[in-house]
């Protein structure tokens, strides 16, 4: 006989949330960040409990809004004052540093061992307060998320944007132990912090893909020799094998209402993009042609969707209109365009742009134009934040796959890298409305 | 091998066929009288040894690559699609196929020097009715991995064409794609994509 290999024993296993051991923090590395970012002050906020302080309330805020590149927190030592209440507030003083916003607020241990917290957010031109909110019964873990929802109240207040500072992202960390690799799917808050595993493998993991209401994550996983899509909740008790068809079951991508999974099949001949009726398991074929046709995304209004095509001899980015069937090219600058990502607002798509290298390439549908808006090396796999601001993508760095941010008009980034090993395939989660 | 040339030249392969019951004798058959069936199964068995070691101990393959023991394969003659140079039974036994077929970047042609291997692991497979391939498309890290994936099946698919091309069946050959996520080599340099947009021949 010509047995060669013995099929290999492909070791799977997922991990719950519960799981805090081998942590892969990412670490943020902020780059670049604009000079005009305005100046806010964020006064500590009072702790009332036992103990040290469980998190540094107005930190969390301060790095948030700094990564925006549009504020920049006064450093606690150019405080003049740290008031804890309107009637404190010496405005003259704030103005002078040309402050136009103070943030104030309480951490307050209660007696069950949870946390309340207040914040109180001060026009100083107007001298009042413009903001004023409470949470009760807060668990330390959770201090964090309202660090964020603060952030995005006052986010939204100065920009009129809605913030996606309480999102949540996913990715995958590649770890080379004795020289075998080691492949987690991780799900992390849009600032790094708190990640958790939610599958290990010995095999590859691509391709996550949110679920829009951010409960499910649908991926491509190799744990049985070859490409296979499932579909896991975060809380990890559901998770199942949604296509394991012949030849290749890849880039998943869930539809805006839910409903519906885009993905990459090969059964029928060369890789094409089909359509999965969640409920019924239904395909619907939407692409036909012998050349590849993968990497599908929606657009926001759920009436097409973009999708890659080397139908011209090079990939490049097309459209095509699920009422009509009609397929329109998008790209055409450069010859290699791929991996489309719709902004929310559904004006621009991002895409991996292939000349002199590969960066991330912006096209704004509205006013036709093409800018490269990334400089670093390897870029792929862009992810619009849920506001539409930014872009969170995959690099190379030193040689060593990294995740990177860049706000849209490029004037932001930072790298977010793990400590041991590699990080790729980053998809940022939708807006959670709680 | 005149098998091979058989299994391409409709009117010879039916002559073939006429005067043999399988396909091990036909390939008998229509060899030299004085090449006995005992040699013919020596080539193979030599043949089937070299890939169970190259699979069994790739490190070992790669060494031998450096060396250049696949430079004989490379000094092969051309071979233009009317006329398809043969491989001798001797030859071939002369001969260490790595299973592996390398390609161009974003390319997907079977070259002259693979088609070498194809035919050197398809006579294996022409000898061994029973046996059945993996074929796994690899591509290397430039570009997107789900174009890859889809470019690492395309590779394996055109190397299973090049397989059915020197008579093995299509039902006998496993086509399967990892695209850019397992390299041969994880350096981010032109020699490692080189050596990872490859395609992978295993036994099923």
């Amino acid at each position: 006989m010509l047995l060669l290999t013995k099929r290999k024993f492909f070791l799977v296993c997922v991990l719950w949330m519960v799981s805090l051991s081998s942590r892969a923090e990412l670490t943020i590395q902020i780059d670049q960040s604009s000079a005009s970012a305005l100046p806010i002050a964020l006064i500590p906020f009072e702790f009332e409990g036992k103990g040290l302080r469980p998190e540094a309330m107005s930190q969390i805020i301060g790095q948030n809004l700094f990564r925006t590149g549009k504020f920049k927190a006064l450093d606690e030592s150019q405080l003049p004052a740290k008031p804890n209440h309107l009637k404190a507030i010496q405005f003259d003083r704030w103005k002078a540093l040309g402050v136009d916003n103070l943030l104030m607020g309480r951490l307050i241990e209660t007696k069950n061992g949870l946390y309340q917290i207040e914040m109180r957010f001060v026009d100083i031109l107007r001298k009042e307060q413009i903001m004023g909110k409470r949470w009760t019964g807060i668990t330390k873990s959770n201090l964090r998320q309202v660090a964020h929802k603060i952030t995005d109240l006052i986010y939204k207040e100065l920009t009129g944007i809605q913030g996606a500072f309480n999102t949540k992202i996913a990715y995958v960390t590649v770890k080379t132990k004795n020289n075998n690799r080691h492949f987690s799917l991780e799900v992390a808050d849009a600032d790094g912090h708190n990640s958790h595993p939610i599958l290990r493998s010995t095999n590859p993991i691509m391709s996550p893909s949110w679920s829009p209401d951010g409960k499910q994550l649908a991926y491509v996983t190799f744990e049985n020799g070859r490409s296979e899509i499932v579909v896991q909740s975060l809380d990890g008790l559901k998770r199942e094998i949604i296509a394991s068809y012949k030849g290749i079951n890849g880039a998943p991508a869930w539809s805006p209402d839910g409903k519906k999974m885009a993905l990459t099949l090969s059964k029928d001949g060369s890789a094409d993009v089909y359509l999965m009726d969640m409920k019924t398991r239904h395909l619907r074929r939407l692409t036909r042609n012998w050349a590849i046709e993968t990497e599908a995304v929606w657009a926001p209004n759920g009436h097409s969707l973009f999708f890659n095509s080397d139908r011209r001899g090079q990939p490049q980015v097309f459209q095509v209109f699920l009422d009509t069937g009609e397929i329109r090219r998008v790209s055409f600058i450069g010859g290699y365009n791929a991996n489309p990502a719709v902004s929310p607002d559904g004006r621009y798509v991002a895409m991996v742009h292939g000349h002199k290298g590969f960066h991330i390439g912006l096209l704004d549908l509205y006013n036709e134009t093409f800018n490269v808006i990334t400089k670093t090396y390897l870029d792929e796999s862009p992810s619009f934040s849920p506001n539409g601001e930014m872009i969170l993508y995959a690099m190379n760095q030193a040689g060593l796959g990294k995740l990177a941010v860049v706000s849209i008009d490029s004037s932001v980034t930072q790298v977010l890298s793990v400590q041991d090993g590699e990080v790729r395939a980053p998809s940022w989660g939708p807006l959670l409305n709680e | 091998m005149h098998w091979l040339k058989g299994s391409l030249l409709g009117a010879l392969a039916l002559s073939v066929v006429a005067c043999s019951s399988t396909p091990k004798n036909a390939s008998e058959a229509d060899m030299d009288m004085a090449n006995s069936e005992q040699q013919t199964e020596d080539y193979a068995e030599k043949a089937r040894l070299a890939l169970e070691k190259a699979n069994a101990d790739k490190a070992e393959v790669e060494v031998l690559q450096a060396e250049g023991v696949n430079g004989q394969a490379l000094s092969s003659e051309d071979m233009g699609a009317e006329d398809l140079p043969e491989v001798t039974g001797a030859d071939a036994m002369a001969h260490t196929f790595e299973p592996v077929i390398y390609f161009g970047y974003d390319q997907f042609i079977v070259d002259d020097t693979s088609l070498e291997t194809v035919k050197h692991y398809a006579a294996i497979l022409v000898d061994n009715p029973d046996e059945k391939i993996q074929l796994i498309g690899h591509t290397d890290e430039r570009g997107t991995p789900e174009y890859n994936l889809a470019l690492g099946e395309r590779r394996a698919k055109a190397v299973a064409e090049a397989f059915m091309l020197y008579g093995v069946n299509t039902s006998r050959i496993a086509v399967i794609t990892m695209g850019e996520e397992v390299p041969a080599d994880l350096a981010h340099t032109e020699a490692a994509w080189a050596k990872n947009r490859r395609v992978e021949i295993k036994a099923q």
